[in-house]
């Protein structure tokens, strides 16, 4: 007869019987989970049928132990009967912690109340938590490799609990949530050692994965990697374990070689900032391992000759980043003259250094490429040249650790860091965009030793998780002069964010919307604040020296910032308001600004009392929707000194008589604009009289939609009547602006000595009120962001 | 009149006036510690025609403001320098083959004449802008580097085929 031990029936019932016991707990608090435990129970305790374990008759559970401890380390249990209840133990703990929160337990009781729970720990230093959640995540090394995903999960959920001091009273020591948690999961569940870090499915997919690896790798065949030296030639057709990557139902589980295991750590651990990521983000830390596995295996595959490369990562073309690349100018088929070789006794070649340094310096980066590829030495000059070269690192939300690592390495000059995602949905109204995987706080780290060389932060329609930034990167950031942030609303950004850049002298904040209030530097210079909702949120700290301040606004809470700041900018030299809506603007606000050289108002309505006058303002543009002559007059007086005035006629009113009278009284005025938004005779009538009056002009440009034969002609007649009766001899230039050309268009040519008559097509756009929109979207991109006109483009012709 | 003179590389020796021989920085340097009427300069690496190029070069620009010999840029302010905007009589007088031109830029190099070797640097980058790599590889072996005695040898290889034509 069996002993009890040896029968694996009663053995099996002796264990159910355990377990059952110990979470008897649960029959009482939440009973349909106990039911369900039980069933699982039942399941793992059937006799299993696998070759796996070659010892006579075994049952599942022991197969499963088998399987987990492959790929976890030796503390950590899992029990397979805990899938699909575990993420309601866990939260059992978590109701039970705040009805128990009142029972104060000291640390003596608590590690004389058990010893099998002697994790405790009131040291809260960062060191010290580092530390701990090292030794935790250590069971999970092998998870890192095989589904960074799960490990992801769990790391970031071991770091919230960990730097998440408790205040209850179940501890009356320092604790974190961490021990908490578990203290309570052991009171409930006592010598289960169950931990508080699988949280929602991560148990579940946690056993997944490692079922998934277990069958893959020790039940099917498996195909070992030859040591190195030795042939390679089969991985490419039979695909290296290291290399294959299987996508079993949901999970995209990387079959890795146990002995690689320990290569790829050392791998990870010898970059510098492994560590580092590690606790402060261990979501990129996981990206980071992922990206370093990839690398690892398309260098392997480059070893061996293969041409797929993964080197889109780098940025890299294949063809123009191959370090075993051989210098293939020799190559070439064209051998019609033998004794020549380039790069060697090419006349180019042959030129002093300094020579060759000089060309390449005009050279931009697709041609320094092109040369890398002529010649060794050609190759030397465009990599040592592509170091020096100023670069803009880009982020976007595919990007990942390992290519800005390696950016980094390769350019040593990185002066612009624009975030800025790839894929913008319909243009720029974005329904839904992803998250950026690496926060911004890592990219700066990582490029850490060239954060001294960054001039410009861009931010478009960047979404972060987070967005805080250490300290260490603030102090290296002190060059940072200018800052774009474009539909950014970082939900937790730092009251001082903007004062802490020293020497940030622009700043243009576009369509975004800040919660809380913002305290801008000393150095600031100019501040473009574009249809975002921060104007009233704005204090500046320096607010005298600014010297140019664009609003473009909807928002009506405009009031206490100009009560604020009233007569306080007194050195601001250019000044824009813009507003869509009839929006607060009190004209008086430009009251104390000598310096004042360049205003730009557009308003609904404006009122016109007791306007101050500014004689030190040259540039004038003034769209005033409810456009009145009297207002308008009164409003132009205040800029008696004004070389350029741009006038927007919107109403068609045909009284201008006065504003007439105040142009005539200007002496320096050199240039007049007038944009007619009105179709009918009376809008022309105005522009003729203008054009006629104003004879101190050297440029007159007249914009209106639909431009006649008929027109043209009576324009270019009183144009040439104004001239003829200016007593200088002057030389005037005539600019006329149309969207629509009624009559033959070759009728539009002139030519005489001292006129000159320029007729320029303009698109509907620009005669339309909505004319702020439209600057305010092409203005807010960089010329050279070719990619964002497209899209802006495209979205356009979709509007 | 004092003039300046050049011996070239391949022994000829070119007459300059003086007015036009100090836009090179080195005659300009040389006659300000040694002030004397008559010199001759041995220029060991131009040759003849090239010489002549960049003397014609030196005439045209004697009295230009902006022909400044002084100040050697850094490395930094080089790397600002982007712009490829030529005067346009310069553009015309350096339109010649690249070797040609690589010549002129040498000469202007060694006499240390700052905007024509500028304006050179740009006339060859200009000449490889837009042109791939195999098409730079071919603007290098444009110009036959054959030695006397190597076309000697070829034409006497292929004598026969003279021969039957």
């Amino acid at each position: 007869m069996q002993s009890d031990e040896n029968c694996p029936v009663m053995r099996s019932y002796k264990r159910k019987e355990q377990i059952l016991r110990v979470y008897d707990y649960l029959q009482f608090k939440q009973e349909y989970t106990y039911d369900n435990l039980a069933e699982n129970v039942d399941t793992f305790f059937e006799i299993c049928e696998c070759a796996v374990i070659a010892t006579g008759v075994h049952l599942r559970e022991e197969c499963f132990r088998l399987e987990m401890g492959n790929i976890l380390g030796p503390g950590v249990e899992i029990h397979p009967w805990l899938i699909g209840i575990y993420s309601d133990i866990i939260s059992l703990s978590k109701v039970q912690k705040r009805r128990l929160r009142e029972v104060p337990l000291r640390s003596e009781e608590l590690l004389a109340d058990d010893n099998d729970y002697n994790d405790y720990d009131d040291d809260l230093s960062e060191k010290h938590l580092k530390e701990r959640m090292n030794s935790i995540m250590s069971d999970f090394k092998k998870i890192l490799w095989i589904y960074p995903n799960v490990y992801k999960q769990i790391a970031s959920c071991v770091k919230s609990l960990l730097v998440v001091s408790c205040d209850c009273l179940i501890f009356a020591n320092k604790h974190t949530e961490y021990d908490c948690l578990a203290k309570f999961l052991h009171l409930m569940f006592p010598k289960q050692n169950l931990k508080p870090y699988f949280c929602m499915d991560t148990y579940e997919n946690l056993i997944s994965v490692a079922r998934i690896y277990n069958r893959n790798i020790w039940k099917k065949k498996l195909i070992m990697l030859k040591k190195s030296g030795q042939n390679y030639a089969h991985i490419n057709n039979n695909m290296s374990i290291l290399k294959k990557s299987e996508r079993f139902l949901k999970y995209m589980v990387h079959l890795i070689r146990p002995s690689e295991f320990n290569k790829l750590d050392n791998h990870l651990n010898n970059h510098r900032f492994a560590s580092e990521l590690f606790w402060k983000s261990p979501e990129e830390y996981a990206i980071f391992a992922e990206e370093i596995q990839k690398s690892i295996i398309s260098s392997k595959l480059r070893t061996c000759g293969s041409c797929e490369k993964d080197l889109s990562m780098l940025g890299f073309d294949n063809n123009n980043y191959n370090n075993n690349n051989k210098d293939n100018a020799i190559d070439d088929d064209d051998e019609s003259i033998k004794f020549w070789d380039i790069g060697k006794n090419d006349r180019f070649s042959q030129c002093p250094n300094e020579v060759i340094e000089e060309i390449f310096c005009k050279m931009d980066e697709s041609e320094l490429f092109k040369m890398k590829q002529v010649s060794r030495k050609m190759r030397h000059f465009s990599e040592s040249r592509m170091r020096k070269m100023s670069k803009r690192l880009e982020v976007t939300e595919i990007t990942g650790v390992y290519s800005i690592f390696k950016q980094d390495s390769v350019f040593h000059n990185i002066n612009e860091v624009v975030f800025k995602p790839k894929q913008l949905f319909n243009g720029y109204f974005i329904e839904k965009f992803k998250f950026f995987r690496i926060t911004p706080n890592t990219v700066f780290k990582l490029i850490e030793s060239q954060l001294i060389n960054v001039k410009k932060l861009k931010f478009y329609f960047a979404e972060f998780k987070c967005f805080e930034l250490d300290l260490s990167v603030f102090q290296k950031l002190v060059n940072v002069t200018s800052m774009t942030i474009y539909e950014f609303s970082p939900e937790k950004i730092h009251r001082n964010f903007f004062s802490f850049f020293e020497n940030l002298t622009e700043l243009s904040i576009i369509k975004s919307i800040v919660s809380i209030e913002l305290v801008l530097g000393e150095s600031l210079r100019r501040l473009k604040l574009r249809e975002s909702q921060v104007l009233e949120k704005i204090t500046l700290k320096n607010a005298m020296q600014l010297k140019s301040l664009k609003i473009e606004t909807s928002d009506i809470n405009n009031e206490d910032f100009f009560n604020n700041y009233n007569g306080k900018l007194e050195e601001m030299q250019e000044f824009t308001f813009k507003s869509k809506r009839n929006i607060y603007f009190p004209i008086s606000f430009l009251r104390n600004m000598k310096q004042l050289k360049k205003f730009i108002l557009f308003v609904e309505n404006l009122n016109t009392e007791n306007l101050p006058e500014i004689a030190s303002v040259e540039n004038v543009e003034l769209n005033i929707n409810a456009f009145e002559d009297a207002k308008i007059s009164r409003l132009v007086k205040c800029f008696p000194n004004a070389r350029k005035i741009t006038l927007y006629w919107n109403v068609g009113s045909i009284k201008h008589q006065n504003l007439l009278n105040v142009l005539l009284t200007f002496k320096n005025l050199a240039e007049l604009h007038v944009i007619c938004n009105v179709i009918t005779f009376f809008g022309k009538k105005i522009l003729l009289d203008i054009a006629n009056s104003v004879h101190t002009c050297k440029k007159l440009r007249i914009s209106t939609i639909v431009l006649t034969e008929k027109d043209f002609d009576e324009i270019l007649e009183n144009f040439e009547a104004t001239f003829a009766s200016c007593s200088k001899e002057i030389e005037m230039r005539l600019e006329i602006e149309y969207f629509e050309f009624i009559g033959d268009i070759s009728y539009f040519e002139y030519d005489e000595a001292k006129i000159s008559v320029k007729k320029i097509k303009r698109n509907r756009d620009y005669f339309s009120t909505r004319r702020v929109n439209i600057d305010l979207c092409t203005e807010d991109f960089e010329e050279s962001d070719d990619d964002a006109r497209e899209i802006l483009k495209r979205a356009k012709c979709e509007i | 009149m004092s003039a300046i003179k050049f011996e070239t590389s391949d022994g000829f020796t070119i007459q300059v006036e003086r007015e036009t021989a100090v836009v090179s920085k080195v005659v300009k340097n040389f006659l300000e510690y040694h002030p004397t009427d008559k010199c001759t300069f041995h220029l060991n690496c131009v040759d003849n025609a090239t010489l002549r190029k960049v003397v014609e070069w030196m005439r045209h620009h004697k009295d230009d403001a902006y022909i400044e010999t002084e100040s050697d840029e850094s490395d930094e302010e080089r790397s600002q320098d982007v712009s490829i905007e030529m005067d346009p009589w310069d553009a015309n007088f350096l339109n010649e083959d690249l070797f040609f031109l690589l010549d002129i830029l040498n000469a202007a190099n060694f006499m240390k004449i700052k905007v024509l070797f500028k304006n050179c640097c740009k006339k060859i980058y200009l000449m490889s802008k837009g042109k791939s790599s195999v098409e730079i590889k071919r603007l290098l072996k444009e110009r036959c580097d054959f030695t006397d005695e190597d076309l000697q040898r070829i034409a006497n290889k292929y004598e026969w085929m003279a021969r039957v034509n």
